[in-house]
Parts: C-alpha cells; sequence; structure tokens
C-alpha cells in the first residue's frame, strides 16, 4: 500500500512548465531516491508535493488523501515533513530555539517535549549545541539541524531535498549515514539527490527523471549498475 | 531627439525665462516673492531628481547643501564684506566639495540606507553650524546687511533657474542620462556594460548639490537673517522628493511642474485653510498618490501623451 | 607571461577561497579563438566562481587571466568590459524602466560619434526582431524578448569575446534554436564564445571544445565525443560511490 503516490502530475512556474507527467510511489519503510540531471525537475517534484508550486495536472495522494490544493502547513499537518535544499536554519536562533520552530503546529507542550527529547536522541550532537546559535555550526551540523527540525512534527514520511549539496565529503557521509539510521528506525524517507551513486546506494528503490519526465526506475542497485543511467547525465544522443 | 526638438525646447525655455524677466514689475511685492519661491523650489525639485530620479539613489539630506550655501553667503557678507554675487560662486564651489566629501563613503550604500545616511549627513550639518560658532555665529544666527531690493534676488534665482533646467535637460536626455538611469535599474549591470557606477554616481551627486547651495545663498540675501533650524529645514527636503515624485521622478518637465503645482497649492490652502491648510496639504499629496502613483508625468506617458524613455 | 598560442582566453592558476571553503583550486585552460567552448561542471565544482572571475564580479586570490596579451585578473567588471569581453546574465538583467533603444544606448566605451552608435543600436535591434519593440518599456516585454535584448545590448561593442551565463536557463525551445543560431553567427564572424550551462543538450551539440570542472579545478577537456565517454566526467556528475571514494 503505496504512502505516497504520484500519477501523471504536470506542474510548473507561472508560464513555463517543467513536470510534464511524473509518476512515482513510495510505500511504507522504504527509502526511495529521485534522480536525474540538472533541469529534470527534481526539486520541483518536492514543491508541487508541499504545495509550494502551481499543480497543473495529475495526482498527488498521500495515505489516500488527495494532497492537490493543501498549502504547505496542511501538507505538514497530514504527517509529510520536508528538509528543503541548502540548510535553510534560522541563523540567529540557538538550535534549540530552531527545533521549537520546528514544531510550530504543536500545541501540546507535554508533547513538544517529548518529540524535542526524540530528536536529541537521534542527534546527540545538536543536544551538546542546543544552546548554540544555529548561524555558527558548521555546514553538516546544520543539515542535522534541518533533518531533526523536520522530524519534530514526527512526520511518516520525510523528503529531502539535495541533503548533501555544498557539504564536504566527511559532512556527506554522516549525513547519508543518518539518513540510513533513520529509515532503520522505520522513517519512510524520499530523496532528491544530485550524487545520484550515493544516493542510490542507500535506496531501495530509485526514480530517474529527465527534462520533468520519468526515464528510469527500478532497484537502487539496478540503477547503480545500469550504464545508461551513468551516461545519461552527460547529455543525449550527438546531433552534429 | 533631433536637433529640431532640441532647439524647440531651448526655445521654449527662453520664451519662459523671457516672461519671466519682464514680471516683476507687474507683480505686488507678494506676487514677487511668490513667484520667487516657486523658482526656487523648480531648481531644488530638478536637483534632487538628478541623484534621486535619474540615478535612483534617493536622498532625504539634500537640505544640507541648501543649508551649506546659505552660510556660505551669509559668512562671507557678514563677517567678510564680500559683494553678495561672487559669494553665490564661493557656495556653489563650498556645495561641491562637501557633496564630493561626502558622496564619496555615503554612495556605497544601498537603497533605505543611503536615505537615512543622507537624513543624518543633513542632521550632521545642522548641528555643525549651530555648533560651530567661531565660524557660523552659532544659534545666534547671521544677519546680513540689507542694499538690494527684492528684484536683484528675483533675477538672481531666475538665473540659476534656468541654468538648473539646462543642466537637468543636457543630462536627462543625453547618453550620460541613460547611464545613469542604467545604474538605478540594475547597477551590476550597469557595471557590466562598462558604467564605471562609482564615477557616474559621484558626478551626479555633486551635481544636484550646486544648485541648491546657490539657491541657499540667494536665500539668505533675500530673508536677510539665517540660523541652524531655519536653514537645515527638514521640510526643504520633504518638499524637494515630494514635488519631484508629483511631477514625475526620473523626467525633466516632471519636477518642474511638480514643483509650481506642489508649491501653488501649498499657498492657496495656506491662504483659504489657515487653520487647516496643512489637512488640505496632506489630503492633496494622498489623492495624487492614490491616483497617479508615477506622477503627472507617469501619467501622462501611460495615457500616450508624452513618450516613453528619455532618449529617441 | 602572455600567450603566445591561438588561444583567446588563457586561464592559469586561479585560486579563490569563501571562508574556509576552497571554491576555486588551481583552475587552468586554455579557450581557442574563435571558437565556441562550454565550460561545465556539477553543483559546487567552482564553474560559477569561475565565471564570476572571469567577469570581474569577484577578486581571485592567485592566478591570472590572459586576454589579448593582458592580465585581466581582478579588474572591475566595467574595465574588463571596455577591453572587450563582454558577458550575458542567467536571469535576465535588462533596464525595465526604460526603453528597448535606450537598453542599447547605455553601452558605454563605443568611441564612436553618437550618430553611429544609434545606427549600431538600431541594426542590433533588428538582428534580434525586436524594432516593432524599440519605443517599449524593456520591464514590458517577454522573457524570451528580454534576453534577445540583453544578447543585444552584449553586441553593441562588437566584442572578441564573449561569455555566456547559462543562455538556456528558462527559455523554450524554440528561443533558444534563434539564440543558438545568432551565436553559431557570431562565431561565424570570428568571435570566441564560453558557455557555462547545465543543459547538456546545449552543451554537447553546439561546442567544439568543453571543459569540465569538478573540486575547483579542470578534470577533463576536449570535444563532445570525448568528454561524454571520459570515466572522469560520469563521475563527476553521477557521484563517487563511497568505496570508491576512499581509494582517492
Amino acid at each position: 500500500m503505496a504512502l505516497l503516490e504520484l500519477r501523471d502530475v504536470q506542474a510548473g512556474y507561472g508560464s513555463i512548465q517543467i513536470l510534464h507527467g511524473v509518476s512515482l510511489h513510495v510505500n511504507a519503510g522504504e527509502v526511495v531516491s529521485v534522480i536525474g540531471p540538472n533541469g529534470a525537475g527534481k526539486s520541483t517534484t518536492f514543491k508541487v508535493i508541499m504545495g509550494f508550486i502551481e499543480h497543473l495536472g495529475g495526482e498527488i495522494t498521500f495515505e489516500s488523501k488527495s494532497l492537490v490544493g493543501q498549502r504547505p502547513d496542511g501538507v505538514l499537518a497530514l504527517g509529510l515533513g520536508y528538509v528543503p535544499q541548502g540548510r535553510v536554519v534560522f541563523a540567529t536562533m540557538t538550535v534549540r530555539e530552531n527545533l521549537e520552530m520546528g514544531a510550530y503546529l504543536e500545541r501540546d507542550k507535554a508533547r513538544l517535549a517529548q518529540s524535542m527529547d526524540f530528536v536529541y536522541s537521534l542527534f546527540p550532537r545538536l543536544y551538546e549545541r542546543r544552546r548554540q546559535m544555529a548561524g555558527t555550526m558548521s555546514g553538516g551540523e546544520q543539515q542535522m539541524l534541518a533533518m531533526g527540525r523536520a522530524l519534530m512534527m514526527r512526520p511518516k514520511m520525510m523528503m529531502l531535498d539535495e541533503p548533501s549539496l555544498g557539504l564536504s565529503p566527511r559532512f556527506v557521509d554522516e549525513v547519508f549515514d543518518k539518513i540510513v539510521d533513520l529509515a532503520r528506525g522505520g522513517l519512510t524517507v524520499m530523496l532528491v539527490e544530485q550524487n545520484a551513486a550515493r544516493a542510490l546506494e542507500i535506496s531501495d528503490r530509485g526514480y530517474v527523471l529527465e527534462l520533468g519526465r520519468n526515464r528510469f526506475e527500478g532497484s537502487g542497485r539496478s540503477l547503480l549498475d545500469n550504464p545508461e543511467v551513468r551516461t545519461m547525465y552527460l547529455g543525449g544522443a550527438l546531433v552534429n | 531627439m533631433a536637433r529640431r526638438e532640441h532647439l524647440r525646447n531651448l526655445l521654449l525655455l527662453a520664451a519662459l525665462l523671457g516672461l519671466l524677466l519682464a514680471l516683476p514689475g507687474f507683480l505686488s511685492l507678494y506676487l514677487r516673492s511668490f513667484v520667487l519661491f516657486t523658482m526656487m523650489y523648480v531648481v531644488l525639485a530638478l536637483s534632487w531628481n538628478i541623484i534621486s530620479g535619474f540615478t535612483g539613489y534617493t536622498s532625504f539630506g539634500h537640505v544640507a547643501f541648501y543649508g551649506i550655501g546659505a552660510y556660505a553667503t551669509a559668512i562671507l557678507v557678514a563677517d567678510y564684506r564680500w559683494h553678495w554675487l561672487p559669494t553665490l560662486a564661493a557656495a556653489a564651489v563650498v556645495g561641491a566639495l562637501v557633496a564630493v566629501a561626502i558622496g564619496y563613503p555615503v554612495l556605497r550604500l544601498k537603497g533605505p540606507y543611503f536615505a537615512i545616511a543622507m537624513l543624518g549627513a543633513a542632521e550632521g550639518t545642522r548641528v555643525v553650524a549651530t555648533v560651530w560658532d567661531g565660524l557660523t555665529h552659532g544659534g545666534l544666527g547671521i544677519s546680513l546687511p540689507s542694499a538690494e531690493t527684492s528684484w536683484a534676488t528675483y533675477y538672481a534665482m531666475l538665473a540659476l533657474m534656468g541654468v538648473t533646467i539646462a543642466a537637468a535637460y543636457a543630462v536627462g536626455h543625453s547618453r550620460i542620462g541613460v547611464r545613469l538611469n542604467a545604474i538605478r535599474e540594475d547597477e551590476v549591470a550597469a557595471e557590466a556594460l562598462g558604467i564605471n557606477a562609482t564615477a557616474y554616481k559621484l558626478g551626479a551627486f555633486t551635481l544636484s548639490a550646486i544648485f541648491p547651495a546657490v539657491a541657499g545663498g540667494i536665500q539668505a540675501y533675500k530673508v536677510l537673517y539665517i540660523d541652524p533650524p531655519s536653514v537645515f529645514f527638514v521640510q526643504i527636503t520633504i518638499a524637494m522628493a515630494l514635488m519631484s515624485m508629483l511631477g514625475g521622478k526620473g523626467t525633466v518637465i516632471g519636477p518642474i511642474v511638480g514643483a509650481i503645482v506642489l508649491y501653488t497649492v501649498q499657498e492657496l490652502t495656506w491662504v483659504n485653510f489657515p487653520t487647516a491648510h496643512l489637512i488640505a496639504y496632506g489630503l492633496f499629496i494622498v489623492v495624487v498618490a492614490r491616483f497617479m502613483p508615477r506622477g503627472l508625468m507617469g501619467f501622462a506617458i501611460d495615457r500616450g501623451w508624452a513618450r516613453k524613455g528619455m532618449v529617441h | 607571461m602572455p600567450s603566445a598560442t591561438g588561444a583567446a582566453l588563457e586561464v592559469r592558476g586561479l585560486r579563490k577561497a569563501f571562508g574556509g571553503v576552497q571554491a576555486v583550486d588551481g583552475c587552468t585552460f586554455a579557450v581557442p579563438r574563435g571558437q565556441i567552448a562550454g565550460l561545465i561542471g556539477p553543483n559546487g565544482s567552482g564553474k560559477t566562481t569561475t565565471f564570476n572571475l572571469l567577469t570581474g564580479i569577484v577578486r581571485p586570490d592567485a592566478g591570472e587571466i590572459f586576454f589579448e596579451g593582458a592580465n585581466v585578473a581582478g579588474l572591475k567588471p566595467y574595465e574588463i568590459f571596455r577591453r572587450g569581453i563582454t558577458r550575458t546574465f542567467q536571469i535576465t538583467r535588462v533596464f525595465r524602466e526604460m526603453t528597448v533603444f535606450e537598453n542599447m544606448l547605455s553601452v558605454t566605451g563605443l568611441a564612436v560619434p553618437d550618430r553611429v552608435a544609434r545606427e549600431r543600436a538600431e541594426a542590433l535591434i533588428a538582428f534580434v526582431n525586436l524594432t516593432h519593440l524599440r519605443r517599449e518599456y524593456a520591464g514590458r516585454l517577454s522573457y524570451g524578448q528580454q534576453k534577445l535584448l540583453e544578447f543585444a545590448r552584449a553586441l553593441m561593442t562588437d566584442p572578441a569575446l564573449i561569455l555566456l551565463d547559462e543562455p538556456a536557463a528558462g527559455v523554450n525551445r524554440t528561443l533558444l534554436q534563434q539564440l543558438l543560431e545568432h551565436i553559431h553567427r557570431l562565431q561565424a564572424q570570428g568571435k570566441t564564445i564560453v558557455i557555462v550551462e547545465h543543459d547538456m543538450n546545449v552543451i554537447m551539440n553546439h561546442c567544439a571544445r568543453i571543459f569540465v570542472m569538478d573540486a575547483g579545478a579542470v578534470i577533463a577537456e576536449g570535444p563532445p565525443a570525448a568528454i561524454q565517454g571520459d570515466e572522469r566526467v560520469i563521475d563527476a556528475y553521477f557521484g563517487r560511490r563511497r568505496a570508491a571514494a576512499a581509494r582517492d
């Protein structure tokens, strides 16, 4: 039973259409990656699910409820967590305050405290630095914070947009290790990544998009080993 | 713009100046004063428009140059017994030097930061004028010896207005003006097209300071007594800005029309609604801002009565 | 020492760091004269910073950029423009509240009489088929028309070297075709063009020589066929697998 399902989704920005009919699904407990060259529409897929951009056609359902026309806070309330691209943390707030912001929709103080403990147990480093200003942390730590913040709402599924972007190799390892830990703990994860190899390594299944359309899909392993997928990143057939 | 058009505009300006030249004899003292003040506001609005309208660096402190010019003239006439006319040249020079000194650091700031910094600069000059009493007589102010009729200052202001209009026109309708506009629209893109933005900004800023300084000098000689609060009067900056915006920021005719209209309205409301004139004046501004946000010229261009762009 | 080869632009050992991050780490390449060259690389490869170093938006920490025998590294953007290197922007930066004609005339360094400048402006406006809009505010043009205007504006000084910043970004197929035709026409006139792009179809089908950057340096260069088959380039884009990374 698919937790998240997209059927023939079209989306764009104003007059520019990016997605021309993308279909995918994520089952509970899976790690699924969406990869593809620049301009493929990977981030746009996340944005249309979250309700940040214009939905032009197709179905988007989460736990059988339609997400079409929902505002982002509505999508969050349904149990989808989202870590946007670029380690977006509130730089002048402490780690703790950032996490509190992540549970902005949570009214119950007891549950808030519980969620905070939950995130601290997953990310001990964040507990150590709970009073530190987020802007003074390293890139890797900020990415952890962004992930922890998304987890404050105890989502059933988390979507991460390019978690490795701009991180040094050491932090890339840490971040992917953390994602694997979260998945082992039962969290459903969907990943958009430019570092296709690393993403597919930790994924159960993957989708390869090109120019806003599905191009390949399969298990993580089979996509990793598929030579067509690797060379696809460098453009189509030479015409000249 | 064809040479023919420039010639026609030059003739129009000459006609206007000629008319104003002949006028004083037919006017009462009050009206002579009124026309003089109107001309002064044309000078101020056009000057403000050079840096704020053409170049997009909105200054909230241009009154500083007006005040500096007033003090230059007052000090030279009262303390050094200069004849009044040469002090106007001195006012222009002092205004230009101060503009370069302030402009060099302050023009590095963008948008609202520049505006506020200029406000600070204006207040700063007022404080300096109050404190440096060895030079400026401080809070006591300076009294000038009276010798001229009101006709001399009228003609001086007329000449200044003529020069200011000519300068604003020469800048606004030339490729120099196009480059200033480019800086306003997108400074990074302008630099990428070879425009040395720092030099152009400083040039525009200095030019925009010279005419208000001379206007201040003329006014000092007209009112015969100045002190810091009266010449560094923030209302003057507000008036400059409003007139320019009302008429159409970024054009040449705009500030001229804006100055004439707004000053006339200001006087009419003062005369006819003495108790509520500020409210009536404010109401007028609100109505215009609501229905003509790009000023009178903007309204005219949108209707097709005037052409888009400054260089054709 | 200036280059004696047929290179229009020669970059040697460029370095630039931001905070603790070495964005450009010894970047070296030479763009052959009269060709269309491509500069590509995955996100974080340093190609954007390199482009900014070439156009004077950022000053290098070390290294040289030779153009027509002189080192232009560290010059301000307007100085670089006056030396004959022109650039366009990824997102159009036309002067919105100025007319199309005024946009063309805003360019400096022409050293020709006013009348000639105006004639050239009109000719270039016609070149991109915008004559009917010459009196319109640039801000009212469609995105595609603005792209064309920016392109025409960049040609006012008849530059020898043109740097294009993601010309295909946000552009539909038809307009892209038009732009590419113009680019090829310019190359036929003897100009050198460098394109920074993500769109592989544009790069692989229109560039004679491609330079690939990763981790701040050029890791491969050559004609499209060679680049497409180059394992290092594939790895750079596809991502290195952890075992392979441990080996390096």
